[in-house]
């Protein structure tokens, strides 16, 4: 679908003002589909997994980029390569489980016409090829590639053309990232995945929203648990839709609260620094106290939304820490953590309402046209969504 | 074996039996001390999926290996998340309980569950998951309780969070 027709078809109203969003975004179906198609599956770099998911040649995790399935595999010769999840045939979905391994042949082999690829999603043979039409050649026929690069091991791909290298199309978040995930491996400790019963915007927009994190995580105020400063930044924000918070943690004051608060300890970062960035449009990388996690976000319909929490420790680190980041990464900030699973009742309730109609509006810190802004206010909303509707030519 | 073990064997399944019930009663009824109160002294609680359990990774969903974080739940949801949070009534159905000797102390404790959430403001009632217990009965002066309670879920992608304990 082009751009021309998706004006055409979005008939939102999007008010010319940055600060505001109509609801019906949340809501709008023909919009999804040309979100898919123009967003995720459009010049964009989606973030689906980390290489230490994927140790072993074989190894594979399921994923979509916008409505499309595809495996992320890594190949025989140790590279990660993205498939697109469909028969060349007749469309049958070749890979059945989320994650797994191929094989000893690292061969992928539809079971409806036994049509088998290799890993870089040639065709390697068919059955009874002998009755085809003499014109048929098996390179007619792989598994669609996406275009992969990986950036401090997160695996990125995309379905176009048109989109600019990863280094260049993250450009200044490069540095946090680096920052987070370091030069060494990391150790892959499990992943919790949760349906958010939201738009995926919704979702993304939390992360851009640094107001409501003073209001809802109440935790933070019972334990007086309090950050010593911090900034959000949009770098690049005139081209790019990337966020990146940045803040430093005190001590917990109020001790009183819990009876084991070991969770709470920071025991890898002689810094405090802690960080939360997200990659446009929605792949975000989550460093806070020892917690190391990636967030695969998958759209799934115009109110749900998938996300997958990998969560990681580093290489040669000791049993005790990883044990703490484990425990950690459970009970503080996975989707069931402490702190953070307030976030899916409110945005469950943004979504509930969204047919109210009217629009969403950003407030705090807008006064302020550009980043960096406070860690407690939510204006670079705005840049999510100035990079949102450059891409849809909204 | 004597009559007499054999009785008394016979007492301390009963008895573990009994502490499901009064589990399932315990979170069904949304009663967070009475819930902690099942479990021993040295006691652990989890919440893992199948998938990471198969493959052998170590993250939870819920992690309370201590008997100190399993009070800490009972602050959390009856304190931290406000009554905003808390808003759902669960209700367990339990199937295919078994019980057998670890030793002298203990028995191990399985059964299967499904696990319903019915929630205000939306017609019906859903399905969060379902999963298997596969639990450690300790007694104390005769009286069972928790030393381990393990929730392994089959469902990989919960349809919503949860809140009470499964």
């Amino acid at each position: 679908m082009s751009k021309t027709d998706s004006r055409v078809t979005c008939s939102l109203g999007w008010p010319s003002e940055s600060s505001h969003v109509p609801r019906s975004a949340y809501l709008d179906v023909d919009l999804f589909d040309i979100e898919m198609a123009e967003v995720f599956q459009g010049p964009s770099w989606i973030l689906l997994a980390h290489e230490s998911e994927l140790p072993l040649p074989g190894d594979f995790k399921a994923a979509r980029l916008g409505s499309v399935p595809v495996i992320v595999v890594r190949a025989s010769d140790g590279g990660i390569r993205v498939l697109v999840n469909a028969c060349a045939h007749r469309g049958a979905r070749v890979v059945h489980e989320d994650v797994g391994n191929v094989g000893p042949s690292l061969h992928l082999r539809c079971i409806y016409h036994a049509w088998t690829y290799d890993l870089d999603g040639r065709l390697l043979s068919a059955s009874l090829e002998e009755d085809f039409p003499s014109d048929f050649a098996r390179s007619d026929y792989g598994l669609p590639k996406a275009r992969v690069e990986v950036h401090s091991g997160m695996i990125f791909a995309s379905l176009s053309d048109e989109t600019p290298s990863l280094s260049e199309y993250l450009g200044g978040i490069q540095e946090g990232l680096e920052r987070s995930l370091g030069p060494g491996e990391l150790m892959f400790l499990g992943s919790q995945k949760v349906v958010f019963e939201c738009n995926w915007k919704i979702y993304a927009e939390n992360i851009y929203d640094g107001y409501h994190t003073v209001a809802l995580h109440k935790a933070f105020r019972m334990l007086q648990m309090k950050a010593a400063g911090g900034t959000i930044s949009a770098p690049d924000y005139e081209r790019s839709g990337h966020v990146w918070n940045e803040y430093t943690t005190l001590p917990v004051e109020n001790r009183d609260l819990l009876k084991d608060g070991s969770l709470l300890e920071s025991r890898t970062k002689p810094d405090n620094a802690n960080r939360i960035i997200n990659i446009f449009p929605v792949g975000i990388l989550s460093d806070q106290l020892d917690t190391l996690s990636l967030r695969f976000v998958t759209p799934l319909s115009v109110d749900r939304t998938q996300v997958d929490f990998a969560v990681f420790a580093k290489s040669g680190e000791t049993s005790d820490i990883v044990a703490h980041r484990v425990a950690q990464g459970s009970n503080l900030f996975g989707p069931e953590g402490f702190i953070s699973l307030e976030d899916a009742t409110a945005l469950s309730r943004v979504q509930m309402s969204a047919s109210s109609g009217g629009d969403s509006i950003v407030l705090k810190g807008t006064p302020k046209a550009a980043p960096p802004y406070r860690i407690v206010d939510e204006a670079a909303i705005r840049h999510f969504y100035g990079a949102y509707r450059r891409l849809l030519g909204l | 074996m004597t009559g007499e073990s054999v009785t008394a064997e016979r007492l301390r399944r009963a008895q573990a039996i009994e502490l499901l019930n009064e589990y399932v009663d315990a979170v069904d009824s949304r009663a967070m001390q009475r819930w902690a109160a099942l479990f021993a002294r040295e006691a652990s609680y989890s919440v893992v999926t199948r998938e990471n359990a198969e493959r052998g990774l170590p993250l939870a969903l819920v992690m309370d290996h201590t008997r100190e974080r399993i009070e800490d739940r009972v602050t959390s949801v009856t304190k931290v998340w406000s009554s905003h949070y808390n808003d759902y009534w669960p209700r367990h159905l339990i199937s295919n309980v078994s019980v057998g000797d670890i030793d002298e102390g203990r028995v191990a404790l399985r059964a299967n569950f499904a696990l319903y959430l019915t929630e205000p403001g939306s017609p019906g009632s859903r399905l969060l998951a379902v999963g298997r217990y596969d639990d450690e009965v300790t007694f104390d002066l005769d009286v069972p309780r928790f030393a381990r309670k393990a929730v392994v879920l089959d469902t990989t992608v919960l349809p919503r969070y949860f809140v009470y304990p499964i």
